[in-house]
């Protein structure tokens, strides 16, 4: 896992491996730790991600709902088709975004100026 | 040709993440689909990690992965406290983030990729579950 500040208020993180009980227990703390206390808005990069399971998309909805408590969001983006049927199998983009690209995940968690 | 193994583990987390391991080594010398693959590995994955979060750790788990030219059939059988998963009612999916709560997630995922599932409660006093993913 890998975490980058992009700038104030706005953090990229890129998970890879399998989100299953054993990668989600090597991340999932400093996954949470690093992203809710701080309620920065964040972009995850999901790309080297070849396998999610219940465990992971738990942990992704854990990470969100913390920080919407924050007023901040968190989207998804360049995920596997593998992964990607198993996400909509659950309909998580009706409460996570999902997008396609780190420009579109970036835009979906920036707040619009009118 | 019609293949069938036999993953056999204690319930504990070392115990299943090391049959998963083996799992998808014997899936790896089947000519699979990706997705079928991808749906065996889950189904595992959930109904297994469900068994070892839940039962004793000194319990005994046994899965067969029986793989036909229409379906893979995998059964679980553990020794653990009485568990019907197809009992469960089926649970609805989150609207909203609010909505979203944990638990039972798992199980609507393989719910969702089987084409059966049947839970029996053995004589001999263990947890029997048969679930078919198709490979049509």
């Amino acid at each position: 896992m890998d975490i980058s500040p992009l700038r104030e208020g706005l953090v990229k993180v890129t998970l890879s491996g399998r989100l299953d009980t054993v990668g989600v227990d090597r991340v999932e703390r400093q996954f949470v730790s690093a992203l809710v206390p701080p309620g920065s808005n964040a972009i995850v990069d999901l790309s080297q991600v070849d396998f999610v399971a219940s465990v992971g998309i738990r942990m992704l909805i854990a990470a969100a709902r913390g920080l919407r408590m924050k007023q901040a969001t968190l989207a998804l983006y360049g995920v596997q088709d593998r992964v990607g049927r198993v996400l909509e199998s659950v309909s998580l983009a009706q409460i996570i975004p999902i997008c396609s690209t780190e420009a579109e995940a970036f835009a979906a968690v920036t707040p619009r100026v009118p | 040709m019609p293949t069938r193994q036999r993953l056999r583990f204690a319930g504990t987390r070392p115990a299943f993440a090391d049959a998963s391991l083996r799992l998808r080594g014997l899936l790896g010398a089947e000519r699979l689909q990706d997705t079928v693959r991808g749906q065996v590995e889950l189904a595992f994955e959930e109904i297994a990690s469900n068994i070892v979060r839940h039962g004793s750790p000194t319990a005994d788990v046994e899965v067969t992965i029986a793989i036909d030219p229409d379906e893979v059939v995998l059964t679980f059988e553990d020794d653990g406290v009485p568990f019907d998963p197809c009992a469960r009612p089926d649970r609805s999916l989150p609207a909203s983030l609010d909505e979203a709560r944990p638990g039972g997630l798992g199980l609507l995922m393989v719910q969702q990729l089987s084409s059966r599932m049947t839970y029996t409660r053995t004589s001999d006093g263990r947890n029997s579950l048969t679930l078919a993913i198709s490979r049509m």
